[in-house]
Parts: C-alpha cells; sequence; structure tokens
C-alpha cells in the first residue's frame, strides 16, 4: 500500500542550556491538526517518547548470521591442510612451509596496503548507514489531538509491536492552541537523540506545528513529499492489534519491580530451545504467577493480585518484544495487563500519572504463515447497517471520544449496533478503542479511507477458512498430547457437501510442524505454499478447545 | 518453341530472354521439360546464360527433373563442362525427392482434390506427369556416374578430361565447405560375441569438402590423406593427417599427367576458381609445369598476384621475383606485389619501390592504389611514401585531386581505410590544403563517414582563410556534430577567433562550458582560461554566469563538476561572489554548487564576518561538503568575541553529525572559552549530550573548571541524565554534595528510583546509591523517610544481591526509626524447644 505524505520542513529540537523546543512537522495534505504548549512532565515524557522510539525500530525478526566470510576461511584451511598432507607424503614439506610462509608475508603485506582502502569503505558504508537511517521508518507515528488529551502511536518494523502514549492535558502548561485531529508527523534518528536533552530544568516547549499547513506559494521545493510503500501484512498487522483492543480481555495490574523482574531473566538468560513462551497463571486472590520457558522460572508478583472471577492460563510468546518497557519502570506507577488468550495479542499499559503508555503485542513476533491464525481479528463481528453506522461515527466525531453506553444513550440505539458499529470503524483504522480509559476514540490512520476488503485476509486461503468457521462445519475430533509439549489435533471439516479429513501436529511454540489433509491443494503442494483452508480452518476451531 | 522465345533467342538480348523464358516456364502446366531442353538446343549467347543461371536454381522436383537429366546427359555427350560442371555439384547437393525402397513401393501423394492416397511408386513413375522425381537411388546413381565419365575420359587420355575436370571444380567454392565433422563407431561385437559393456569404438574424421563425391575423386584420387571406402558416400580422412594441416608434398589429383599435358586448365583454375583447395592443388601442378610457366606473359603474373587466395599470390610472387629488373622497374608488377595478399611479398615489393621511390611516387595511378590497398601495412608505406617525396605544385594538386575524388567516393565499409587515406593526405600536404578550394572542403565535411569529416575539419582549422571570414553556420555545425573529434575540431577553430569577436560572443562560450558533452567543455576550456587571465570583465561575467548554472538544477550529470574544475582553475575567483549568491549555492541541491559556497565562504570569511549568525555556522558545521563545514571552522575563528556571548547556542556545535567538525569545536571551545564564559550549566548542558564523545569531553572541562559551591546544581543536573555513564558520573558527587541534607535526598529520589531500576546494569553505580542511602537514612529521620519509599519500592527485585542489601539497610531504618512503615515483617527466630 502506498502512502503519500508531505511536510513543510523537518520536524526539529532546538536545544539550549536553559531551553528546549520540540516541533513536530505535521503532513500538510491532511486536516489541520495542531496543538501549542509547554511540558510540565518532563522526565516521564522523555522516557515514554523513548520507549515508543524503541518500538519503532524494533526488529526482534530471525537474522541468520552471516557466515560467508567464515566459510571463506574455513574452505582455505582445509586445502592447506590437505596441502599439508600431500606434501608430508611426497616429503617436500618443507619446501611447501617456506613457500607457505613466503605467502603469508605477502599476503600480510598486501593486506597491510589494502588496510587505508578497507577502512576508507568502511567509512563511507558507516556514513550511508547513518544518512538513509530515516529510511527505516516504515510509518512515521501518528499523532492525535483530542480535547482531552494528545497521543502517538506508531507500529514497529517487525510488524508485531503497537505502541500508544497518550498524554493528558495534565501533561502541559501554558496550553496555546490546538486543534482537534489525527495527523501523521515527520520523524527521524536525529529526534531520539534531541529527546534524550530534556530535563525539568529546561524549558521545554512542545508543538505539532501550526504553521505546517499554511500555503506556500512561492517555492514548491518547500515540500518534503514521502512516499512509503508499506506492506499489507504491515498495516494488516497494525489493524489487527488494534482491533483487537477493543475485545474483551483478561486484565490485571503488575508493580513495576515485576515488569522489572521479567526484563531481567530476559536480559540474563538466552533461550536455545523451545518452547519460548511466558505463561501467566492466574488465580483468584492469589499473587499473579510468571512461568517463564523452557527454564520453567517461575515469576511471583507478591504485589500484584489477580481479582478475576476466574482462574486462567494463558500463554504468550514474543517476550523480548516487553524488552521496550526498560525506560519505563523507574517512571510508571503500575502496569496493567491486557489478555485476549493464548496466542493472541496482549497489551501493556504503563501508568506514569497523566501520561499513559500502551504497548500492544501480537501473538508472536513473527507473523509467518506456520504461527498465523489471527485473521479472524479482522472479521466483522455484529452486522450492522450502513446508516446506522454512519450515525455512530458522526456521533462519534462530535466530541471525538465517547463510552459506547454515552453513544448508545445519545444516539437511541441499542449498545449492541454501536459496538459492531464502532469495531467495524476499528478494524478500518479511523478509530481506535482506548484500554486506559475505556472509550472509543476517532482516529483516521491514513488520509484516505484503507481497502479493508483488499487488507481483511492475506490470501484467500484464509477467507475460505473463516467461511467453514462462520458456517459451523468444523469438527474438532481429538487433541491429543505428544511428547516434547506438541499437541496433535483431528478433525473433519465439511467442504461443499465431502468431508475432508484433517490432521495436524503444533509444537510447543504453536507452529505447525506437520500436517495432512485429504483436499487436492494439499496433495499438490503439502505445505511448501503454507496450510490449506482446512488446516487452519481446525486450528482456529482448535484454538477455542 | 514459343513465339516471342524465339523472337528475343534471335535478337541476342540475353536479359529479356531470360524474363520471358521464367514466364513462360511459370505459365506451362506440365512442367519446364520440354522448351528447356530446347534451349539447350539452341544454346546461342542469348540463350546459354540465362540457361545457365535457371540451371542453378530450378528446383529438382518432378516439373523440372526430366529437363535436367536431359541437359545433364546432352552435356555429357556435348562435353560441356560448364553445365557438366554446374549440375553434377547440384547433384551432389539437393536432397533426394522421394525415397526409392526396394521393398516398400508404396507412398501416400495428395491428388487433386486434395486428399492422400496410397500410390504405388513404379506405377507413379512411369506417368508421364508423374509426381515424384529425383530419388535417392537417381541421386546416388549420378553421383556414380559424373565421376564415370570423367575416369572414362582420363582412362582413354582424352584431352577433354581436363576441360570437363575444370568444369567440375569451378562449381565449386569456399562457401561450399561444411563444418567438420567426427562419426563415432561402436561396434558391440568386435570380441564375436555381444559385449555391451565394451564396444569398440572407432572415430572417422571428416574433411570440409568430404561429402562432395566427384570434387574429392578429381583431387584426391591419389590423395595419401583422403579415401572413400566402399559404400561411403563421401571421403573420409585416411591415416593421421588431421583436417587443417598443411596438404603433403605429393601430387594428389587423379590423372596428373593429363594436367601438366594441358596446364591452361589449371591457369583457367586459378584465375576463376573461389575454392582454397582448388588453388591448393593448382598451384602444386603448375610448378611441375616449367616449361610453360617460365613463359607466362607479365598479365598471367599480375592475376596471380590479386586472387585473394595467399598461396596463388606466393606462387605469383615467385614468378614476378623472378621476372622483375630492378634496372628497369615494371610498375604495374610492383604495385601489383604490393598490394597482394602475400605479406613477404609485399615486403620485397616495398623494397623494390623504395629502390626507385621517385618514379613510383610520381606515378598517380600508382600511389592511389598502394594509398587505398586493402593491407595496412602496404597503405601506411605509401603514405610514408607520400610524405618523404617532394612534389611540385601542379604534381601536388593532381594528386590531391585525384586522392580526394576517390575519398569521397568511399562509403562506410571502407572505413579503416578513408581514415590511413586522410590522414595520409593531411600530413603530406600540409601546405596545399592550406589554399583547397571551400567547396571541396565542404564536400568532405558533408561525407558520411566520420574518418573523411574529420580531414575537412582538419583542414578548416589550419585554412589560410582565417576563422573569422567562415560563415558562423559552419563552425556551428561542426560544433553540434554528432562525432566527437568533430566537435573538437569545431571548437578549436572558434579558439581561432580573434579575441573582440570571442569576447562578443559570450554566452556561445558559455553554452559550450556547460554542454551535456564533457568532449565539448574540456575543448573550450583553455580558451576560457586564456580569456579569463586576459580580459578581467569577461572573468566576472564568467564567474556569474557559472553561479547561476550552479543555482539550476543539473541538467546531466557531471555538468557542474566540470565547472567546478572550471572555477578552480580560475585565479581568485572568490572576489567576484557576494553574499547572497553563495549563501543560495550552499542551500541547492547539487553537491557540486554547494562546494563552490563553501569555497566562496572560506575564502571571504574575514569579510563577512557580521553577517553570519549562529544557526548558520551550527549548520554549516553539520553540513556533508566539507568546504562547507571547513568555512564555518573558518568563520568561528574569525568571530571568537561574538561567540564568546553566545555559548549556549554554540553548544550544539559540539553534537556535530561530522568528527572533524567535533573535533574542531572541542579544540575551539579549548582554546578560546574560559571560565567566565563556561558557566555551570554550559558544562552540563555539554554533558548532555547523547554523543560519548561530547559527553566525556564535558566531564573533563566540568573537573577541570569544577568550584565546590557549584557542586550541588552539577549534582542535581547530571542526575537527570538518561545515559547510565553519566547517573555513575553523578554518584561521585553523592556524598560531597547530598550528604546530610534530607531535602536534596528528596530532590534526588527519581534518580535513585532510576539507577537502581536498570536492568541487569549499572553494579557500581547501584552499590554506590544503595551505600549512601543507607548511610543517610540512619543519619535523620527525614532522610529515612525518603530512602525507606525509594527501599519499599525496589525491594520486590529478584535480583538477591540487591535485594538482600535493600532488606538489611530497611532493617536498620526499622531499628534506628521503628515508626516508618516499611514492607517488612521481622520473625522472631523459632526456638526450638530441645535446644539448649
Amino acid at each position: 500500500m502506498l502512502f503519500d505524505y508531505a511536510y513543510r520542513g523537518s520536524s526539529s529540537v532546538a536545544s539550549s542550556s536553559s531551553s528546549t523546543a520540540v516541533s513536530f512537522v505535521p503532513d500538510a495534505t491532511r486536516e489541520p491538526t495542531f496543538f501549542v504548549a509547554e511540558l510540565r512532565q518532563k522526565i516521564e515524557f522523555r522516557e515514554a517518547i523513548s520507549a515508543l522510539h524503541d518500538i519503532v525500530v524494533s526488529d526482534l525478526r530471525f537474522k541468520p548470521k552471516d557466515k560467508t566470510a567464515y566459510k571463506e576461511w574455513a574452505a582455505q584451511r582445509e586445502e592447506i591442510d590437505w596441502q599439508e598432507v600431500a606434501s608430508r607424503k611426497s616429503e617436500v614439506a618443507g619446501r611447501v612451509r617456506s613457500l607457505q610462509d613466503e605467502l603469508n608475508d605477502l599476503n600480510s603485506r598486501s593486506s597491510a596496503r589494502w588496510q587505508p582502502f578497507y577502512r576508507a569503505r568502511q567509512k563511507y558504508f558507516d556514513y550511508i548507514y547513518r544518512k538513509q537511517r530515516d529510511l527505516w521508518f516504515l510509518l512515521d507515528p501518528v499523532i492525535t489531538v483530542h480535547p482531552d488529551e494528545v497521543f502517538f502511536e506508531c507500529f514497529s518494523e517487525d510488524e508485531s509491536s503497537y505502541g500508544r502514549l497518550g498524554a493528558n492535558y495534565e501533561v502541559f502548561e501554558n496550553v496555546r492552541e490546538f486543534q482537534c485531529g489525527t495527523t501523521n508527523i515527520d520523524y527521524s534518528a536525529a529526534l531520539y537523540d534531541e529527546f534524550q536533552k530534556i530535563r525539568t530544568y529546561k524549558q521545554t516547549k512542545f508543538e505539532i506545528d501550526p504553521s505546517g499547513f499554511e500555503l506556500a506559494t512561492t517555492n514548491e521545493n518547500a515540500f518534503k513529499e514521502v512516499k512509503i510503500d508499506l506492506p499489507d501484512s504491515w498495516v494488516r498487522g497494525f489493524l489487527q492489534v488494534s482491533s483487537a483492543m477493543s475485545l474483551p480481555t483478561v486484565s490485571f495490574d503488575l508493580h513495576p519491580l515485576d515488569v522489572h523482574n521479567i526484563c531481567f531473566v530476559l536480559r540474563r538468560k538466552k533461550e536455545r530451545s523451545s518452547p519460548r513462551s511466558m505463561r501467566y497463571i492466574l488465580k483468584p486472590g492469589e499473587p499473579v504467577k510468571i512461568v517463564l520457558e523452557p527454564w520453567n522460572l517461575e515469576i511471583v508478583c507478591p504485589r500484584s493480585r489477580y481479582e478475576g472471577a476466574d482462574s486462567h492460563e494463558i500463554r504468550v510468546w514474543g517476550r523480548r518484544r516487553l524488552l521496550t518497557l526498560e525506560r519505563l519502570i523507574p517512571v510508571a506507577k503500575k502496569f496493567t495487563v491486557h489478555l485476549l488468550g493464548t496466542g493472541l495479542p496482549s497489551f501493556y499499559i504503563a501508568d506514569l500519572g497523566d501520561l499513559n503508555f500502551t504497548l500492544g503485542l501480537s501473538g508472536w513476533t513473527v507473523n509467518d504463515w506456520s504461527k498465523a491464525g489471527n485473521f479472524d481479528l479482522l472479521a466483522p463481528r455484529f452486522a450492522t447497517d450502513e446508516f446506522t453506522k454512519q450515525a455512530v461515527f458522526e456521533g462519534l466525531k462530535e466530541n471525538w471520544f465517547e463510552t459506547p453506553e454515552n453513544l448508545a444513550r445519545k444516539l437511541n440505539l441499542d449498545k449492541k449496533e454501536v459496538l459492531g458499529a464502532l469495531s467495524a470503524y476499528t478494524q478500518a483504522g479511523r478509530a481506535i478503542y482506548d484500554l486506559n480509559k475505556g472509550v472509543y476514540r476517532v482516529r483516521e490512520l491514513s488520509r484516505e479511507p484503507l481497502p479493508l476488503e483488499k487488507l481483511r485476509f492475506a490470501n484467500e486461503r484464509e477467507e475460505s477458512a473463516m467461511r467453514f468457521l462462520t458456517e459451523n462445519a468444523v469438527l474438532v475430533r481429538s487433541r491429543k498430547p505428544k511428547q516434547d509439549g506438541a499437541t496433535e489435533l483431528a478433525g473433519t471439516i465439511k467442504d461443499k457437501g465431502k468431508n475432508i479429513e484433517v490432521l495436524f501436529v503444533v509444537d510447543g511454540d504453536g507452529r505447525i510442524i506437520n500436517a495432512h489433509c485429504s483436499c487436492h491443494f494439499f496433495s499438490v503442494n503439502k505445505l511448501f505454499l503454507g496450510p490449506c483452508e482446512h488446516i487452519l480452518a481446525l486450528r482456529m476451531a482448535g484454538r477455542n478447545l | 518453341m514459343p513465339e516471342n522465345l524465339q523472337k528475343f533467342a534471335k535478337l541476342g538480348a540475353s536479359i529479356s530472354f531470360e524474363t520471358a523464358l521464367r514466364e513462360e516456364i511459370a505459365n506451362q502446366k506440365r512442367g519446364a521439360f520440354n522448351i528447356l531442353s530446347q534451349i539447350y538446343e539452341i544454346d546461342n549467347e542469348a540463350a546459354r546464360p540465362a540457361l545457365l543461371k535457371l540451371l542453378r536454381e530450378i528446383p529438382f522436383k518432378p516439373r523440372y527433373f526430366k529437363a535436367v537429366r536431359q541437359i545433364f546427359k546432352a552435356s555429357e555427350y556435348r562435353r560441356d563442362a560448364e553445365v557438366f560442371g554446374i549440375i553434377a555439384k547440384r547433384f551432389e547437393t539437393e536432397s533426394a525427392g522421394f525415397s526409392a525402397s526396394s521393398y516398400w513401393d508404396s507412398m501416400y501423394l495428395q491428388d487433386e482434390d486434395g486428399k492422400w492416397r496410397t500410390v504405388k511408386k513404379s506405377a507413379e513413375l512411369a506417368k508421364e506427369d508423374s509426381r515424384i522425381a529425383y530419388s535417392d537411388v537417381t541421386k546416388d546413381y549420378f553421383r556414380r556416374r559424373t565421376w564415370r565419365t570423367l575416369r572414362r575420359l582420363g582412362e582413354i587420355g582424352d584431352a577433354d578430361f581436363v576441360k570437363m575436370a575444370t568444369g567440375a571444380l569451378l562449381a565449386f567454392s569456399d562457401a561450399d565447405a561444411r563444418e567438420t565433422r567426427t562419426s563415432t563407431i561402436y561396434d558391440y561385437y568386435h570380441t564375436g560375441r555381444w559385449d555391451w559393456q565394451n564396444p569398440k569404438i572407432t572415430h572417422i574424421y571428416w574433411d570440409r569438402f568430404s561429402p562432395y563425391l566427384l570434387f574429392n575423386h578429381i583431387l584426391y584420387e591419389n590423395s595419401p590423406r583422403y579415401e572413400q571406402k566402399t559404400g561411403s558416400r563421401g571421403f573420409r580422412i585416411r591415416g593421421n593427417y588431421k583436417a587443417g594441416d598443411p596438404p603433403p608434398t605429393v601430387r594428389e589429383e587423379a590423372f596428373p599427367k593429363l594436367w601438366e599435358a594441358q596446364p591452361v586448365g589449371l591457369l583457367h583454375l586459378l584465375s576463376e576458381s573461389e575454392c582454397q583447395p582448388v588453388h591448393e592443388f593448382a598451384v602444386k601442378a603448375l610448378r611441375n609445369c616449367r616449361e610453360f610457366v617460365v613463359n607466362l606473359d607479365i598479365q598471367a603474373v599480375l592475376m596471380l598476384l590479386n586472387r585473394p587466395y595467399e598461396i596463388t599470390n606466393q606462387f605469383g610472387f615467385e614468378l614476378a621475383a623472378a621476372r622483375f629488373d630492378a634496372l628497369d622497374p615494371n610498375i604495374e608488377l610492383a604495385v601489383a606485389v604490393a598490394i597482394c595478399n602475400n605479406s613477404e611479398a609485399r615486403a620485397q615489393a616495398f623494397r623494390w619501390i623504395e629502390a626507385s621511390r621517385e618514379l613510383f611516387a610520381k606515378n598517380d595511378s600508382a600511389m592511389l592504389k598502394l594509398l587505398t590497398a586493402n593491407h595496412q601495412d602496404t597503405r601506411g608505406f605509401a603514405a610514408n611514401l607520400l610524405q618523404t617525396t617532394n612534389y611540385s605544385q601542379a604534381e601536388a594538386q593532381n594528386l590531391i585531386a585525384l586522392l580526394i575524388s576517390n575519398l569521397l567516393a568511399f562509403d562506410e565499409t571502407k572505413q579503416e581505410i578513408a581514415a590511413d587515406l586522410s590522414g595520409a593526405i593531411f600530413l603530406s600536404f600540409g601546405k596545399e590544403l592550406r589554399t583547397l578550394n571551400l567547396a571541396i572542403v565542404n564536400d568532405l565535411l558533408s561525407h558520411s563517414t566520420v574518418e573523411v569529416q574529420i580531414l575537412g575539419g582538419n583542414i578548416l582549422v589550419n585554412h589560410e582563410t582565417s576563422a573569422e571570414n567562415l560563415p558562423n553556420e559552419l563552425i556551428d555545425s561542426l560544433i553540434n556534430s554528432k562525432f566527437e573529434q568533430i566537435r573538437g575540431l569545431g571548437i578549436k577553430l572558434f579558439g581561432q577567433l580573434p579575441d573582440e569577436n570571442l569576447l562578443r560572443r559570450e554566452s556561445a562560450i558559455l553554452s559550450f562550458l556547460t554542454h551535456e558533452l564533457a568532449d565539448v567543455h574540456h575543448a573550450i576550456r583553455p580558451i576560457v582560461s586564456r580569456l579569463a587571465e586576459k580580459y578581467p570583465q569577461f572573468k566576472e561575467n564568467l564567474v556569474a554566469a557559472i553561479f547561476i548554472e550552479l543555482l539550476q538544477t543539473e541538467k546531466t550529470e557531471g555538468v557542474h563538476a566540470r565547472l567546478l574544475e572550471t572555477l578552480h582553475a580560475l585565479s581568485d575567483w572568490t572576489r567576484f561572489a557576494d553574499f547572497e549568491t553563495a549563501k543560495l549555492l550552499i542551500k541547492t541541491e547539487s553537491p557540486g554548487a554547494n562546494e563552490i559556497g563553501g569555497l566562496v565562504f572560506k575564502d571571504r570569511s574575514d569579510e563577512w564576518r557580521d553577517e553570519f549568525t549562529i544557526e548558520e555556522i551550527i549548520d554549516f558545521t553539520n553540513h556533508e561538503i566539507l568546504s562547507i563545514r571547513q568555512s564555518s571552522w573558518q568563520i568561528a575563528e574569525n568571530i571568537v568575541e561574538k561567540l564568546r556571548g553566545e555559548v549556549s547556542l554554540l553548544i550544539r556545535a559540539l553534537d556535530a553529525k561530522w568528527s572533524d567538525s567535533r573535533e574542531f569545536w572541542r579544540t575551539f571551545f579549548r582554546t578560546y572559552l574560559t571560565e567566565k564564559e563556561l558557566a555551570p550549566e554550559i558544562l552540563v548542558a555539554i554533558c548532555d549530550s547523547v554523543n560519548d564523545e561530547t559527553q566525556k569531553f564535558g566531564r573533563d572541562l566540568l573537573l577541570h573548571y569544577f568550584r565546590s559551591e557549584n557542586g550541588v546544581e552539577y549534582l542535581i543536573k547530571l542526575s537527570e541524565h538518561p545515559s547510565a555513564a553519566m547517573q555513575f558520573f553523578a554518584t561521585g558527587y553523592l556524598e560531597t554534595f547530598a550528604a546530610d541534607a534530607p531535602e536534596r535526598l528528596e530532590k534526588l529520589a527519581p534518580y535513585f528510583v532510576r539507577v537502581l531500576s536498570l536492568v541487569n546494569r549499572a553494579r557500581a553505580s547501584k552499590d554506590r546509591v544503595l551505600q549512601f542511602l543507607e548511610r543517610e537514612a540512619l543519619k535523620s529521620e527525614k532522610a529515612a523517610l525518603v530512602a525507606a519509599r525509594i527501599l519499599a519500592r525496589q525491594a520486590a527485585t529478584i535480583a538477591i544481591g540487591d535485594k538482600a542489601a535493600m532488606i538489611e539497610t530497611m532493617l536498620k531504618i526499622r531499628r534506628a526509626f521503628p515508626e516508618i512503615e516499611l514492607p517488612v515483617k521481622i520473625k522472631q527466630t523459632e526456638v526450638r524447644a530441645n535446644v539448649v
């Protein structure tokens, strides 16, 4: 998907020994949105915005080590050894050795001569790296100004972490002018460096530059045009995580030191085998227990009691993403955790007083097909007609944010219908659910509405799998535990009057490691093109057991 | 015979006869059988060329084959070597029309109604209008028969053997040569029984002319290197000979005596054959006819020298060498040897010509032949000859006219020759060419090949008519040529214009300077440099124009870089720039323009010292173009006083993107700024940097200018720093500036929490903080209250060392100030009953 922005200049932070002025340049092509104020809670803001930056640049996908240099070297060694073996036989080892010494000497001299070149080249690469660094930020953060708070949102490069920093107006003082709305801001790595210079003793001005919308008449070049080609999967990930927020969750509070303890274990230990999950054991009235696999290390959180009515055991993956919360530990009062279920998105809300920071994590760090299966997050939840939807959205726009109850009362509609309409807008990226305050907020992710039909499913197999689920055509026959935490699932799916037999095994980390299906797609492609619709459907049905 | 054919045959016009004949054949339903045979009967000067042409191309198909067969047999009877040769060769090359298998006599044929029916081949062949002809058996038969005819002639010693063989050999040319190939034969039965694992493998090698039976019979009947095995359809290589090796010295042909008796036939072959093996044979055979060879006339020798075969040239050269008389040189002979294909022969000819150079050099036609020879050495020799000969005015003009008229007739295929000839003319007749008619020069310039155009351009550049008298369009057309050399010549010509003329055409000079082609730019640059050094006004205009060009978007990559070089080559150009232009240059996208802007600022920083703002200096110091960074340093050195007053803004320079800039500013701070300017808040701001180098620099300055009355300020401010290194640095001040002051402790509480919350890091900082807290907490209740709050929060850690230390401190606090609330519960040690 192509996103176009036009910025009037670049965002900048001007800092001197006594003041800092943070000036974000908004996207000039969108509805004017601006905000000018002075920052009051400076340190908290600094830490929170730094955490947000960590999310933007985080990419925890597995990157194989580049071993070519080593392999070359090893091949060379191999050759040399063979040469020696052969030479000993023909009794010319001495000569070979002297030649080898000479060669080594020549090599070292040659490498010494090349050294300046290599050094200069490395310097050049470093320069390019620095110069192009801003290309890494896939989508510039989104800023929304609402009558009660200003919030920043971003989504990580690895399509798995969502960050939202909300700031009450209490965070600011001398709020001079503002205009509600949503806009993208120009963001760069240099800004992050400047944020680090925010101090309590420096006056800190914060603005989303209103002059960014002034008409430029003389110089066309004044606009910095940015075109970003975002992968569909990225946008889909963003929508999935943000629409997951509006689903019912299991929630509880954690003391900041509990998060510190989780990070502490993750920093000290490196998992070398599966499963790499984190297991929340929640029993009503008892301290939250967190088990970190594969070491089965148990962290008991005596200061955090689970207050819910039912006990749960929920596993989540991709726990290293929690390390982005590290900077918030000293400033946070508590962390509220919202869990959707095993293998589903989870949310961590840091309470920083008047600031709140939400970290949303998708089910897994890597959303490849072997773990896929969150596509139902974008499925419509309650059928609402177009007219009602429109009315609900207009109603929401009036005050920019509203609880569903209030909205239902105001519009004289059933709450169910209001919720259905709101979730549809959330899935389309035009509204979000604020977990912190329990309200829906208007937030247009992009200038043009997103093509949701195109984004909903990664491929047509997911679509058919969804159809099987809605038609209740899936029958789970058995679920057997296997060794090493793997699970075998077998079932039957009714597809066009035929019964399709499906069987697959997922490992301890929820990856499909072996599968069988009697359909044509599977018999032709096996798993090379990803699982067939029947396997996907059974997997979804099996998850709810 | 049709009437119009009769008419044309009588008229004797071969071409119109051919057209009429083709028309007639196309009109006939049954084929060409009757009419072609009849024409062969007539065989007059009008009919024969048309017939020969047709015989080379008519298909060996049912409509025609009968005629071919009849004409072939008639040619045998008439001993018509040419027709015999043409048809004999076609028997070798045409593929058979159908396969006449002896035990499968039926085949499918398409009837007129479009349906396919089975027919008997024998029955079909017997029909008058048979639809099949020229079977494989027929083909083999005729291939045998051609040689049989010749063999019989040879065996009875008939003189016509040579005539017929010559005709047959002339039908073949080098174009008929095939690729050499190898057949591999696996014999699985060579041991007497079937053994598939160990076949006997034999290879048969076929040479380039192996498939042609008649050809091989005539040339290689007695050859030690080729043979025909019984049943084989070609001559294979025999013995150890390999395709491409030199031929053996022995005579290989059939009936050598007959050839020797009629050496004219051999000479005929040499003069007309286009086939390498035929030449090899004929030269070898002719060498054995001494008497004939000695008496050969000079025309024959020239013919041998002019053939495109080196072996024939060599032979001709031997004959020519024997005949050449150095005292009375035969010009034609020597020139013929000089342009022949044999390099040794050519070298000898050069010696002959050298011996009487005047004679050759003054012979116009000889010089023309030598200068336009196909071989480069001959042309080089002739050019040398031309250059070293003194021609009179008239001689020179005649020769130039002849050479140029020939040169103009050249096309693109003779580029190399044209280049050499042009060079030779230009080098030899410099004086005469100065007065050459401009019309001829124009002809040369409008020629299609670049080499000829270059000659025209060179003549123009050196022409007595000075550049200013040449029409402007002529020079422009040269400069706009698509050939680089011509453009160079055009600009050279342009540069010859008198200075005042050039100064008038300033815009043209600039357009050449900013030309998209590098060569145009390079050609004009010396002219520009010359003018610029001579005329200051021109220089000023030029520099201003270059600035304007640099301010625009680069049309083609490289233009700005070239302009940059031009400016560098000028002296003292920076004084022509004004401040606003330089600023604009720095702001453009082009690195070349940026660099120029930087150089201007660097040179004139002193002059403009008051114009720069601090923001500009900082922007320059962050710029990726070195000259701009350097200019910022230069400016800074010039306005130290002003900068001293605005240090708080200048701190950002220490965080420049470039290490050289950072290095400069550190030195600047150290050298020019004193304690007066480096107030505590400035030092702290330097430490606030995220750059490790700058942080370290800040810490060093801080230690250097440290005053204890500022200690508290340092501690409070540095404690807010997010980096672990600075947090550790701040712990050093705790003891001195935070001890015994509970209100400061309160202020520092967030700092302690921050240090203690670092995950798995900063051990030394944590230890210092914990120790400090413990000491302070025990001093006063107020301090203990603060410490207790911090410890209560942090004690939930699972880092055992920290947890233990914190619990210990909390216990101490509890003992000292029991009323302070703490998350510790002291359990009484269990005392067991039996323990005494």
